[in-house]
């Protein structure tokens, strides 16, 4: 063991008993630990005499005044012991459906808050996505590039220009490969955004 | 090995234990025994971490009436010394942050002058009691010393020190309350009058 360690030990008396006959016999021969001892015996009769005398404290009044202070304290729960109580797959069972619930009521609250109002599908009398011509077999590298958004002919309906503004804010790209030959082109892969 | 006495279990009056066991069966003066018995060192620890009395009082009852309301928490009821004096020693270090906002509790009445000087200011009973002012103002500098220097060291090595050495707590209690072993408690203890020795090496 560290012998400063024991040292210390020793000058605060919580040193064993062997170490103690140990320590002593050191500090007989050797006047390195002597000194260790003294610097220890000098902090503690330092932090003696430092000691910042209190007021005097009239006691039984703070007891008075504390068990006051108690009596308008709640009572103590009778017991927290659920941990004993329930097994761990139950606790976690109750874990789940309390994160679960949370969630539940956050998403409410939340839409209830903004207001938000989910679009009506039965609103739009026609399609949003068109995909014209077969694209993929006319291209020659079995690549194609598809443009997804707002049917041209859908350009001036209000309700879909709401929609796409919000559920579609890039001009969507799909690229379709098909057939063995991989593309030459890196381009094809690069998606604009 | 526990050379400090803090084993009420060898008396006749009850253990933490029973009057734990006692407050929680609805016997509220079994509390009050505890209060009788801890409420010296709670002060005690409080003052040696906020050096200021009243601030040491208010922190006391904090601490008591948050312990009789967290008191079926309490895993294990022989452990209450402890227990209270880590809320002691949190409230504490709390205390700073939250005081500008709380209301100064009327405490004058609970207490009297320094004991055995005439300030209460940082100095030492030990040196003050002879009342001469050199000497009194050398103690009153060595208190300022060490505070200063208590501050600087790492939470768990000021309250170990403030704890064990200071207050005389047993090991087992400080061990409780700093939630650790007691071998962790000494070495809190031999880390924190280390970094001691070098803060004041000139003036020890």
């Amino acid at each position: 063991m560290d012998r400063e360690f024991l040292i210390s030990q020793y000058a605060d008396g919580t040193i064993s008993d062997a170490d103690r006959a140990a320590l002593e016999a050191i500090l007989a021969q050797d006047a390195d630990a002597r000194a260790l001892l003294a610097g220890e015996q000098r902090l503690t009769r330092f932090l003696s005499a430092a000691n910042a005398p209190m007021q005097v404290v009239h006691w039984d009044a703070l007891a008075a005044r504390i068990s006051a202070a108690v009596d308008r304290a709640e009572e103590p729960a009778p017991s927290y012991r659920l941990v004993s109580r329930w097994s761990p797959v139950g606790m976690a069972l109750a874990a789940s459906l309390l994160i679960a619930s949370s969630i539940g009521i956050s998403v409410y609250l939340s839409t209830q808050h903004t207001g938000a109002v989910l679009p009506q599908q039965t609103a739009i009398a026609n399609p949003v996505l068109i995909v014209t011509g077969p694209v993929a077999e006319a291209a020659p590298n079995g690549v194609a590039e598809v443009s997804i958004g707002p049917a041209p002919q859908l350009a001036g309906n209000s309700d879909v220009s709401r929609y796409s503004s919000d559920l579609v804010t890039h001009q969507s790209r799909l690229i379709i490969a098909s057939g063995i030959n991989p593309p030459t082109s890196t381009d094809a892969f690069s998606l604009p955004y | 090995m526990e050379p400090r006495s803090g084993d009420l279990s060898k008396s006749k009056l009850p253990t933490d234990g029973e009057l734990v066991a006692e407050t929680l069966g609805g016997d509220r003066k079994a509390f009050d025994q505890l209060i009788n018995r801890y409420q010296r060192q709670a002060v005690a620890v409080s003052y040696r971490l906020l050096g200021n009395s009243h601030d040491a009082l208010e922190v006391t009852q904090d601490a008591f009436v948050k312990a009789f309301t967290s008191l079926s928490t309490l895993q294990k009821p022989e452990a209450f010394g402890g227990w209270l004096m880590r809320i002691v020693s949190n409230l504490s270090l709390n205390f700073r942050r939250s005081r500008k906002t709380r209301s100064q509790l009327p405490l004058d009445d609970l207490l009297g002058p320094v004991e055995g000087s005439a300030g209460d200011s940082g100095g030492s009973e030990w040196m003050a009691r002879g009342g001469d002012p050199l000497h009194r103002l050398e103690s009153e500098e060595m208190g300022r010393r060490l505070k200063t220097a208590l501050g600087q060291l790492p939470e768990k090595q000021r309250l170990a020190i403030v704890m064990f050495t200071i207050e005389e707590m047993p090991q087992r209690d400080v061990a409780a309350a700093l939630q650790c072993s007691v071998e962790a408690v000494k070495w809190h203890v031999f880390q924190g009058r280390k970094k001691l020795k070098e803060l004041l090496k000139d003036v020890i």
